[in-house]
């Protein structure tokens, strides 16, 4: 992996929701669906922001696709590259590896 | 707020903060979003989502406008992390970033206090129109050169010379009492001629200024403004009458707010003047130099040209004159110029130190990441970003720095200062402005702009491999500059050490000038005696002032004398004196002649050495007796007793010499000053002179205040005409001595400044050479090495740079001697003891700083070392 190619957190979330979505999608539906699953708020700018720096990476591809329900506006809609994907599975192997056998249920609480 | 205008208003916000394109896009999404969230959530909620969409958008704006800034989107990341990495860097490194603040930190600080009193004081222009026109004539006579009063004659025939536009005249303050319906109070009045304000090129505020016709009548006054507001900030006070001393004077004039009339270096200082009467000068007067000329010159005439022109005017009597003509603005600054130009170069000194350690720390940091540069470069970081890196983290510490340093120079000017009453012309407006500001911040930028890149660009220049492969930090140039660098501190560390010990002995020196009187509990005031100015009456009104004060309750001896010692003097009291009348004549000698009561020795405290004070009948029946100094009498009867020998020498004021029988003989006391080595003197009873303001000498053990209201209703009760000036021998000493204990002072805190930033050096420098050096000390102490060893070895090394610093030092120390001379007194600038005191503090410092690190060179884990390899 070159310099700067690795995931920030953010980054990392923006991308996995991408995929969860599973067809191109809006800068603002990406917010959306991070908003609803996550149940934190964010600012929409930094959805964009990182949406155009995971595409510079060139882990996400953009294309115009419809804008919203009768504003009949096109919007940019993205989705993962192949390495977008893979790096995605790379990222979920390690957290699995870094997880596999850690049992918090037995730990940090007082006895 | 409607939903259109919340909308409206978010939107250009956030096109703002990400600029067209990237900002119409989040734009469009936020308001789509309001427009949603306003229907589901309501107004109010939906208005907080937007304002925290707008703080959580800033992040993201300046990561994307300093990426774009960098060139290409895909460089983003670069500055945001390097922002992070700065205040990571800066937590990790404390030590390092904390010591290069706080040295650049109070090299600016010492250098913004210090030109912005330099550039106020020495550079400010003066406040009137065209100052460098302004000039004060000054006249080498017999008693002193560059003598700033001249006569009536002499100042008529200075305002015909060529060249000259204007002349005007000012007379001494003096102390008049206000007539008000509450009673009276004391303001400061001060004569000036009619042409005064023409000179300065200042107008008036409200009225007018005075002409050649006010000075004939004497019954017109012109109010300083801040003495207009005490009066009530009346406009219609012009053309009234108000009452000074014993007659009315018609306003007819207020000085503009803050005017300043600033009179040359020995003009009485703290008196400013509430207000202008104009002063009739006699032009045919050929003995009394009681004027102070200022004169305004011709358009593009030269200083020097008119002052060859006053050079023609003819001597007056036997007394060979020559004038000066000096630039007012210099001759204001003169007496503190010396002064403030040492300051000057111990605060240059305070700078290098600084900006050295800084530098050093900086060189030091940059080689202990060459390494990490290297690998930054191999893995693909170009050299701009290198550089980047560097100049944002050079630019973090310049700001940090510059903050802190302007910080502390704003409180050392407007709390430090202000808390000493320093005799400084100017000195209350100076103040951190923008030149302040722009040389502190260039300094820090430089030194951290400097010091920061060029590691930076070394580690560019050097192929990583080279860097990674050698496995260790440093190069052997780098610790050559480094302790360069260390040394070159602790050589201006001691030259302000030394110098603070120089001015620290003055100090001393000067509480230690030997009086010829006890000052404790001696307290004096100005006392003037009642109209009539009938000077018959004068004399028998302070010899009885003085006794009935003397018999009220707390008061322990009241006497008073002609003038106040250490502070007051006039060249009119130096006379000639002789054993012969023709002697006298010659003018071979000249003493100090002051006039007392019988009982002004006792009162003093000063000390017989031969003979007694004037017996009262003799003080009553004007005999002709004097007592003279020891100074006078081994002057003229060497070591013969002096007591029942006849004296030569003035009887009245301003009088001819006259035969006087000695009747006693007193320790010398200091007339005029604590610096100037005194003349001979002599003291006769007042009752030979009119004298008609007196200074009052009382011994009390009452409080101050309790004491001057007593003295107060006393002089009322006895009718005196004015009573002022009242103070301590104490508190007048201390003013004596506060210009020097200020300048021992700061050079000092200077010094403390210096030394802690060496400390600072040399602690930072060994802990560097240590851990660079930690493979091979702990191979040493793998294959037996005594630790105790390795910490004296580096112990030695850190004592062998201190003592080529000391050495160093000593040797810049001589070089500026001439400037430690300005403000020392009594010492000798190359003083041993100073000298070896400095050079133990010195070693002991670096034995100091050096421990530490030595310590843990000793204490290296060879097992830890070896395996980590």
């Amino acid at each position: 992996m070159g310099r700067g190619r690795h995931l920030g957190e953010l980054e990392q979330a923006v991308l996995v929701a991408l995929a969860r979505l599973e067809e191109p999608s809006s800068a603002r539906r990406v917010y959306s669906e991070l908003v609803s699953v996550t149940g934190r708020d964010l600012a929409i700018a930094s959805v964009h922001v990182t949406l155009t720096r995971l595409a510079d990476k060139g882990f996400v591809r953009e294309r115009m696709g419809p804008g919203p329900e009768g504003s009949g506006r096109s919007v940019r809609h993205f989705s993962p590259t192949p390495a977008g994907f893979e790096e995605l599975r790379s990222v979920r192997q390690q957290w699995l590896k870094l997880w596999d056998g850690v049992r918090l249920e037995s730990q940090g609480t007082s006895s | 707020m409607s939903d259109v205008e919340l909308r409206s208003r978010t939107a250009r916000i956030v096109r703002r903060l990400l600029g067209p394109g990237l900002g119409d896009r989040v734009a469009t999404d936020v308001d789509a979003e309001i427009d949603e969230r306003t229907r589901r959530d309501g107004r109010a909620r939906t208005t907080v989502w937007a304002t925290r969409q707008l703080a959580g958008s800033i992040a993201p704006a300046v990561a994307w406008r300093m990426g774009r800034l960098a060139g290409t989107a895909g460089r983003w990341t670069v500055p945001a992390i390097d922002l992070r990495g700065v205040a990571r860097r800066a937590r990790r490194d404390a030590l390092t970033t904390g010591g290069v603040v706080v040295t650049l930190g109070l090299g600016v600080a010492a250098a913004t206090t210090v030109l912005a009193i330099v550039s106020q004081v020495l550079l400010e222009p003066l406040p009137y129109d065209r100052p460098d026109r302004i000039a004060l004539v000054r006249a080498d006579r017999p008693e002193a050169a560059g003598h700033p009063l001249v006569t009536g004659a002499e100042y008529a025939a200075i305002r015909g010379v060529r060249g000259i536009a204007a002349a005007a005249v000012v007379v001494a303050p003096q102390h008049l009492a206000l007539g008000t319906p509450e009673g009276s109070s004391s303001v400061v009045v001060t004569g000036v001629g009619p042409d005064l304000l023409r000179v300065l090129g200042v107008s008036p505020a409200m009225g007018r200024g005075f002409q050649p016709e006010d000075v004939d009548a004497v019954d017109v006054a012109i109010l300083q403004h801040a003495f207009w507001e005490e009066l009530g900030s009346d406009p219609a006070l012009i053309g009234r009458a108000i009452r000074l001393g014993d007659r009315p004077y018609t306003v007819v004039g207020v000085m503009p707010q803050g005017f300043e009339l600033f009179l040359g270096r020995d003009a009485r200082g703290g008196e400013e003047a509430d207000v202008f009467l104009p002063v009739p000068v006699n032009l045919e007067n050929r003995l009394n130099a009681a004027f102070r000329t200022l004169v305004r010159l011709d358009d593009g005439v030269s200083l020097s040209f008119v002052e060859d022109r006053l050079s023609a005017i003819p001597p007056e009597g036997d007394e060979v004159r020559r004038y000066h003509l000096l630039a007012l603005q210099d001759d204001v600054v003169a007496g503190v110029r010396p002064a403030l130009l040492a300051l000057l170069a111990a605060v240059a000194l305070v700078v290098a130190v600084a900006g050295l350690n800084a530098a050093g720390l900086l060189v030091a940091r940059g080689e202990a990441r060459r390494r990490e540069w290297a690998m930054r470069a191999a893995l693909g970081a170009g050299r701009p970003r290198l550089l980047a890196l560097s100049l944002v983290e050079s630019a973090f510490l310049a700001a940090s720095a510059t903050g802190l340093g302007l910080g502390l120079g704003w409180v050392a000017l407007n709390g430090l200062l202000r808390q000493f009453s320093l005799e400084v012309p100017r000195l209350a407006e100076a103040s951190l402005d923008g030149k302040a500001v722009v040389l502190a911040t260039l300094f820090a930028a430089i030194v951290a702009g400097a010091f920061g890149l060029v590691p930076a660009i070394r580690a560019a220049a050097t192929p990583p491999q080279q860097v990674l492969g050698a496995g260790g930090l440093r190069s052997a140039s780098s610790r050559g500059g480094r302790r360069g660098l260390v040394l070159l501190q602790v050589a201006l560390t001691f030259v302000l050490l030394a110098g603070t010990g120089l001015l620290g002995r003055s100090v001393g020196a000067l509480e230690e000038v030997p009086l010829g009187f006890r000052p404790e509990g001696l307290f004096t005031a100005k006392v003037a005696a009642p109209f009539p100015d009938d000077g018959e009456e004068w004399w028998p009104f302070f010899h009885s002032f003085a006794g009935a004060l003397e018999a009220r309750p707390g008061i322990d001896a009241v006497s008073a004398v002609s003038r106040t010692p250490l502070v007051e003097q006039s060249d009119l009291d130096i006379v000639r004196f002789g054993s012969t009348f023709d002697e006298a004549q010659a003018g071979a000698h000249r003493a100090d002649l002051r006039w007392i009561l019988p009982n002004s020795m006792d009162v003093m405290g000063s000390r017989f050495i031969e003979g007694r004070t004037f017996t009262d009948d003799e003080f009553r029946s004007g005999a002709p007796v004097v007592v003279i100094d020891s100074a006078m009498a081994h002057a003229l009867f060497g070591e013969v007793a002096a007591v029942g020998r006849d004296v030569h020498l003035p009887r009245r004021f301003a009088g001819e010499p006259e035969a006087a029988r000695v009747v006693g003989v007193v320790a010398s006391i200091r007339l005029s000053g604590l610096r100037e080595a005194p003349r001979p003197q002599a003291f006769r009873p007042v009752s030979h002179t009119p004298w008609g303001v007196m200074t009052l000498l009382v011994r009390s053990s009452l409080p101050p205040d309790e004491l001057w209201s007593l003295v107060r209703r006393f002089s009322d009760e006895q009718g005196a005409r004015n009573l002022y000036a009242q103070t301590s021998f104490e508190r007048t000493l201390s003013g004596l001595t506060s210009g020097t204990t200020v300048a021992a002072l700061t050079v000092a805190a200077l010094a403390l400044i210096a030394t802690l930033a060496s400390a600072l050096g040399l602690y930072s420098l060994f802990s560097f050479e240590v851990a660079c050096r930690r493979r091979e000390i702990g191979v040493r102490l793998a294959i037996g090495a005594d630790p105790g060893r390795i910490v004296r070895e580096q112990l030695a090394g850190g004592l062998r740079l201190g003592t080529v610093g000391i050495a160093a030092g000593a040797g810049v120390a001589l070089l500026l001697e001439a400037v430690v001379d300005a403000r020392s007194f009594g010492v000798d600038p190359i003083d041993l003891g100073i000298a070896a005191t400095v050079v133990v503090s010195l070693l002991g410092l670096v034995a100091t700083a050096v421990w530490l690190p030595a310590r843990r060179a000793g204490g290296v884990d060879p097992v830890d070392v070896l395996s980590s390899d």
